[in-house]
């Protein structure tokens, strides 16, 4: 438990000292013990977790060492931001480290809490206030308090909360429904995602970064706990799949038509947790040998997405650290930071699930989990997963633009901690792409077979290198040919990009939109605010609960309101108890 | 028209006849009525403009004078109203500001003589080069043929529309046969603006003819005016001096003359048809329907001893007679091209790629086409039934029969109907003339054409009407020569045409009016980077 | 020995792409060019500098991946009996090489600020998000019939149903689609957007990236004519019909492509649509049993 000590005493000093390097500093520390310990290497440090805990504590010890280092040069001592951070980490290592739900609720709650001091650190900005409140109060409403609701309840069945003990009882479906709502919650399952894009990018790179990559895995974690205990998981797999597939076609296509960096890869999260969703439901509705690949993929695949999501928003937050801005509209910067835009392309292609790179690897399994099972949901599921593979694509070469062209204004490459960060995960989406055995390993998962990507890649770089050497481009330098117009003008703004497929794209938002606007005419509760896209409009009750909540707590000060909302969750834990 | 407009506005003019059916006016006191009057004139559905012609009368009238000249093709009428323009206070009242087809004319008077619209919309520069200096205009009769003023060079772009990029089609470019800027503005593939910078083929033919040639020369330049429509230009040049000179014809002459106009339509139809199949990427019926136009290319280098340019017109007739047994491969040649022609026809509308390309595309409506003054296969595309041909009768035309088509939807498509049919109608009207054809002269002789007499002569060429206007002087010199092309009207209305289409349709809405850049650009070879004028060195009949 | 197959076809790519320009020719009434016409092409542009527009190394490196991931494909696809790289359910993997071939045309196109390359780049992308699932569809159907992602096991164990019969027309129509044929040629059209991503290439970059094309569309063909040849042949019969039936259908998709004008990426994308509406059909076939 050395790791949650180092947590601790980062979290001290950040609330002593506020010297973000220092926190950073000890934060990768600490995940690094959390590798060690996870991994068993040093036996007297070893943790006490199952398989499942193991590996989703791999997870979080890879995401924190990376992305503390990168917090060393990135992250600016404000509010409580340098005493969440550690603890944000912490919380989500004990969430794992939980053998029981009471444990796990307690922590679940301190990651939330953490979360929402992490996000709402630019609170000088409005868009940030309405995101993080947004944000606050959808986790307590359709998180914490479902998942109360089903604890409080398998308590009351079964007189223990214990993992252990609790294996092999079944709940009704009720509560499973509970679970899953609540999961899927935090998880940013359509049709309740809404949140994601709205608090993803409104806070530091660093920590979207890790709400990204780890802590929606969180709930996928919580997910696979209650499946292990209670058998009649299975019972919910349909649904998961049929939601994980609208996740995933709604995730990429208004991924398609953001304007902002940061708030096109939140949308790519919503598209990423679909495909771990549905692999999650290919593992509850397969047997035999699938079902171990579906596992694997789902692990795997959570394993990936945190790479390449970290990888991402971290290079998201250089862009914004050199420039100041995060529109797709940006231009040239690759000449001036190579660094970050050759990292960018890792991730990108990564993302994109092109080999010979991660990501590849794990949607390959889910390829393999759905097409294979002969199930028309889980088939039906495959089919979407490649149409969203191919719009991520589409979307990403947005991203990759920004760092090409003519340079429009002086910027420097960010300072090397971050591109350390960033490096080891660029690193490991190449290893666990040229190498799929490695993550296959890591899952812990047998599944008997195995992609030769090592020969592929090598196939690959052979005939690239080779003819590239053999045959290199020679010739001079020349302007681009642009009928002499300025060679600003004479490109295709990002927005514009895939005619027609954008007015698709566009016109669900409008829809969305528009469809909002009718109900909240007819609904007339709450008529300040805006519905820009189709998912808020879709899912229109819980988003104008939400937003009416908003607006009534606008007012209310962030400590009553926090006192207030402990006071209802300890008063539910208490009436289920007694 | 003439008699409305007689009696509405006859007491404030003056009224000068040229020939049967052509009349000028001019108003005696102000300009004030002169709006009113072209209002009163466009407002008859069958009246369009007709060409507007810029002079510089002052060593005889001691002013300037703009001439608007109007066209009933209902009744077969053409009216000219004459305004003076003095040169200590260049301005006249705008058309343009009310009917968008004179905004070109109005532009170019402006660079080439320095008379200004009151109210013009676009002042900015159309015909002149960017560097062409501020007080220099080439027409004027104190600006000598050779003089290459320095100046600065000042872009006439339009500036970009907020929210749009932009992709340019031209000043060179595949989809281009000639030099041509259209700068798109763009979302994404949608065109949503459209700046039209052209002229760059501006060679200052109409300066060249002034003083320097006598008529008979004029000829064979009026056929170097354009590669495709030469013959027409030259026929329309001779026709309209013809008028000027009251010089009849031989009857002989005007059927030759018809043959080859309908020669020089057949191959340019043909050259349209394989050109936008080429654009669609449909290189197969491209290729079919240049092989078919070829023979025409040949037969018609048979009969006038080259394949284009025929160099045949001259004032009063026709150079070369047809000889019979050549006359006898036209008709073997017309059997064999209505099969032909068919036959790729028909290959090229089976293939549904080639027709879903061209549908509902580059639409304009028929109150576009009246507004632009839009002429030819553009017009007829657009339900304007307004051919030449028909309506102001010249050369055999009368004669024979023939059908003008009309087609409503004025989309891509149509226009290639039109085309289409006029050429089955050309192979007709070949077929008539050639049994029709009676024997004779087929020179005129004539006395010297008298100074300061005025024609004006159209053509119907494959695609619109060349307008021609001549103003002669003594010792068989022209004083003022003005053309005006069919791409003239037409080009002006592709950005209509172009916007809200995508940049994939671009090459083919700009192709489906058969622009023909010389034609319009015509009157200086002016290298832009070095601000030089190349003189062309022209003989007799000899091509530049 | 089996590796060597993909080697030697994409020095053969060039003359096959001399045939097509033969047969173009002779279609149009004209004598064309030799058939080593695109072999003379190619050297005479690799002797060429190439011009870079930009300083940037994936607009030098672009060409060269995109051969490399064309040349992987071939390597992924039965030759007869012998599949020169065996992995499991290649068929996927297959696609996302052809995911990563198309991603380095686009990169390289982008990698220039030009209306051109970015038109493109857009209309390459905007193809595949329609076409890419579509291929998923005929995937998905064949491994519901086959309970298989190999390509050589699928093509072996394929009983001829409605449905397989047709994802096999919805295959031969989207290798049609992704081997680039007029009308879909849109991403590269000449005479819009004077080629497209490769219009700010040149010489020898150029050279490499056309070949890239070459190698693209055999393989993409060898695909189809491995499905239609290995259910009913064997050994080194099979490599020979394969053969026979990869030239087959290359003269029938020259020829026809020669009868059609290229389509406006909207048209081409509706046909896209219905391409997929086409495969869910075949899809719920499967599953009756159909």
């Amino acid at each position: 438990m050395l790791s949650a000590y180092l947590f601790l005493l980062a979290v001290m000093v950040g609330l002593v000292k506020r010297n973000g390097k220092v926190v950073s500093a000890i934060s990768a520390i600490a995940s690094a013990a959390v590798l060690l310990e996870a991994t068993g290497s040093i036996p007297q440090l070893s943790l006490q977790a199952d398989e499942l805990s193991r590996f989703f504590l791999l997870l979080l010890g890879t995401a924190g060492v990376a992305v503390s280092i990168y917090s060393y040069s990135y992250m600016r001592p404000k509010h409580l931001v340098t005493a969440a951070y550690p603890l944000f980490l912490l919380s989500m290592e004990l969430i794992l480290l939980s053998r029981d739900f009471l444990q796990f609720i307690a922590f679940w709650e301190l990651m939330t809490l953490t979360s929402y001091v992490l996000i709402v650190a630019n609170y000088t900005e409005s868009a940030t206030k309405r995101a993080s409140l947004i944000y606050l109060v959808t986790m307590q409403a359709l998180n914490t308090a479902p998942l109360l609701l089903a604890l409080g309840y398998t308590y009351a069945l079964f007189n223990t909360l214990s993992f252990e003990t609790l294996k092999g009882n079944i709940p009704p479906a009720w509560v499973l429904w509970l679970f899953l709502v609540g999961f899927m919650t935090k998880a940013g399952i359509f049709p309740l995602h809404f949140w994601l894009p709205e608090a993803h990018p409104v806070a530091p790179s660093n920590v979207s970064a890790l709400l990204s990559g780890v802590m929606l895995k969180m709930a996928v974690y919580g997910m696979l706990r209650v499946a292990s205990i209670f058998p009649n998981t299975s019972t919910l797999a349909t649904p998961i799949i049929i939601l994980s597939m609208a996740t995933i076609a709604i995730g990429a296509l208004l991924m398609l038509v953001q304007r902002d960096l940061k708030r096109m890869i939140a949308y790519s999260s919503v598209d990423n947790l679909g495909y771990i969703f549905l692999a999650f439901g290919a593992y509850l509705a397969l047997h035999g040998t699938l079902k171990t690949v579906a596992l694997a993929a789902l692990l795997l695949h959570s394993f990936n997405h945190m790479l390449f999501k970290n990888l991402l928003f971290m290079v998201s937050g250089n862009v914004l650290h050199a420039t100041g801005r995060k529109d797709l509209g940006l231009r040239g910067l690759g000449r001036n930071m190579p660094f970050t835009f050759a990292l960018s392309i890792i991730g990108i292609l990564a993302v994109s699930g092109v080999p010979p790179l991660n990501g590849f690897v794990s949607k390959w399994l889910i390829y393999q989990a759905t097409f294979l099972s002969r199930s028309p949901v889980l088939i039906a599921g495959g089919v979407i997963a490649l149409f969203g593979s191919a719009v991520t694509l589409a979307a990403y070469l947005k991203m990759y633009r920004i760092f090409t062209g003519e340079p429009e204004g002086e910027v420097h490459e960010v300072e090397a901690p971050m591109l350390v960060g960033e490096g080891m995960l660029a690193l490991l989406c190449v290893l666990l792409g040229v190498f799929p055995w490695l993550g296959i390993k890591l899952t812990g998962t047998d599944i008997g077979f195995e992609i030769d990507m090592p020969l592929l890649t090598i196939v690959l770089a052979l005939f690239s290198g080779m003819l590239f050497i053999a045959l290199p481009p020679r010739g001079r330098r020349d302007a681009v040919w642009t009928n002499g117009e300025r060679v600003e003008d004479f490109d295709i703004l990002p927005e514009h990009m895939y005619y027609p497929l954008n007015h698709i794209s566009e016109g669900l938002s409008k829809v969305g939109s528009s469809a909002g606007k009718v109900l909240t005419r007819v609904g007339g509760a709450v008529t300040s605010v805006e519905v820009d896209y189709i998912d808020e409009a879709l899912f229109l009750p819980p988003a104008r609960l939400l937003r009416g909540m908003i607006a009534l707590l606008r007012e209310c000060p962030l400590g009553v309101m926090i006192v207030v909302l402990l006071l209802i969750a300890s008063a539910l834990i208490w009436g289920w108890l007694g | 028209m003439i008699e409305g407009f007689e009696r509405k506005f006859g007491a404030v003019l003056e009224k000068k006849t040229l020939g049967e059916k052509k009349v000028v006016y001019a108003p005696m006191i102000s300009q004030e009525d002169f709006p009113e009057m072209v209002k009163f004139l466009l407002s008859m559905p069958t009246v369009r403009l007709f060409t507007m012609v810029g002079t510089d009368e002052r060593p005889f009238e001691d002013a300037f004078s703009v001439t608007y000249w109007f066209a009933d093709w209902k009744k077969g009428e053409i009216l000219g109203i004459r305004l003076y323009v003095p040169e200590d206070n260049p301005e006249y009242p705008s058309v343009a500001s009310f009917h968008k087809g004179a905004l070109w004319f109005e532009r170019e008077v402006k660079d080439l003589l320095g008379l200004r619209a009151k109210g013009l919309p676009d002042p900015r520069r159309l015909v002149l080069p960017d560097d062409w200096p501020e007080n220099d205009f080439p027409l004027r009769e104190d600006f000598e043929y050779h003089s290459s003023p320095p100046g600065e060079r000042g872009p006439q772009h339009l500036p970009k529309m907020e929210g749009t990029s932009v992709h340019a089609i031209g000043p060179y470019h595949i989809a281009l046969d000639e030099p041509a800027h259209f700068r798109l503005f763009v979302r994404g593939e949608e065109i949503v603006g459209i700046d039209y910078r052209g002229f760059y083929s501006h060679r200052g033919i109409e300066k060249l003819a002034r003083g320097r040639m006598n008529y008979n020369q004029v000829c064979f330049i009026a056929e170097r005016v354009c590669g495709i429509c030469g013959f027409c230009h030259s026929t329309a040049y001779a026709q309209a001096l013809e008028e000027a000179g009251k010089i009849e014809v031989p009857d002989r002459a005007r059927y030759i003359r018809t043959i080859l106009l309908e020669f020089e339509r057949l191959h340019s139809h043909l050259l349209w048809i394989g050109v936008a199949a080429h654009l669609t990427g449909f290189d197969t019926a491209f290729m079919k329907v240049w092989a078919v136009r070829e023979k025409v290319m040949q037969l018609a280098e048979r009969l006038t001893g080259n394949r284009k340019t025929y160099g045949l017109v001259v004032v009063g007739g026709v150079r070369r007679d047809l000889l019979d047994y050549r006359v006898s491969m036209i008709e073997k040649f017309i059997d064999e091209m209505r099969e032909k022609f068919d036959e790729v026809v028909n290959f090229l509308l089976s293939a549904r790629s080639f027709v879903d390309r061209c549908r509902d595309v580059g639409v304009l409506t028929k109150e576009l086409a009246r507004e632009w003054d839009a002429n030819g296969p553009v017009a007829r595309a657009s339900g304007i039934d307004y051919d030449v041909r028909r309506d102001f009768p010249y050369a055999a035309y009368p004669e024979l029969s023939f059908d003008v088509p009309v087609y409503t939807e004025g989309d891509v498509l149509a226009r290639a109907m039109v085309r289409i049919d006029e050429v089955r109608e050309s192979l007709s009207l070949i077929e008539q003339a050639i049994d029709a054809m009676p024997s004779g002269p087929i020179m005129a002789e004539f006395d010297e054409i008298p100074g300061g007499v005025e024609g004006i002569s159209a053509v119907e060429a494959p695609r619109g009407e060349n307008v021609h206007y001549v103003m002669t002087e003594d010792s068989n010199v022209i004083y003022r020569w003005r053309i005006k092309a069919a791409t003239y009207n037409n080009l002006q209305a592709a950005p209509d045409m172009l916007r809200g289409y995508t940049i994939a349709d671009a090459p083919l809405i700009i192709a489906s009016i058969d622009p023909c850049y010389s034609c319009t650009e015509r009157v200086q070879v002016v290298d832009v980077k070095t601000g030089k004028v190349s003189v062309v060195n022209l003989g007799v009949g000899l091509c530049p | 020995m089996r590796e060597l197959f993909p080697l030697t076809v994409s020095l053969i790519t060039p003359l096959l792409d001399g045939v097509a320009r033969k047969i173009r020719a002779r279609i149009q009434d004209r004598i064309g060019p030799p058939v080593l016409q695109t072999w003379y092409d190619l050297l005479s542009l690799l002797e060429m500098e190439s011009i870079r527009p930009v300083e940037s190394a994936t607009f030098r490196i672009a060409p060269y991946l995109a051969f490399g991931s064309a040349l992987t494909m071939l390597f992924l696809i039965p030759w007869g009996e012998e599949t020169p790289l065996r992995t499991p359910a290649n068929v996927i993997a297959f696609l996302y090489f052809f995911t990563l071939f198309s991603a380095s045309v686009v990169m390289g196109g982008l990698s220039v600020r030009s209306s051109y390359t970015a038109s493109g780049a857009s209309r390459e992308i905007s193809l595949s998000m329609v076409f890419k699932p579509a291929f998923a569809v005929v995937i998905a159907v064949l491994a519901l019939k086959t309970g298989s992602l190999d390509i050589a096991s699928i093509a072996r164990s394929v009983d001829f149903s409605p449905s397989v019969v047709g994802a096999y027309i919805l295959l031969i129509y989207l290798t049609y689609v992704e081997a680039g044929f007029i009308p879909y040629d849109i991403a590269e059209a000449e005479t819009e957007i004077l080629g497209g991503v490769l219009s700010e290439y040149s010489g020898r970059a150029l050279a490499v990236f056309l070949w890239a094309f070459q190698v693209k569309r055999f393989a993409m063909l060898w695909l189809l004519s491995a499905m239609l040849v290995l259910p009913f042949a064997s050994g080194i019969g099979a490599l020979i019909l394969q053969s026979l039936a990869v030239l087959t259908i290359f003269v029938l998709m020259v020829v026809y492509e020669s009868m059609n004008a290229r389509y406006r990426v909207d048209q081409a994308l509706r046909k896209g649509a219905k391409a997929l509406a086409a495969g869910s059909i075949l899809l719920v076939l499967a599953f009756a049993g159909w």
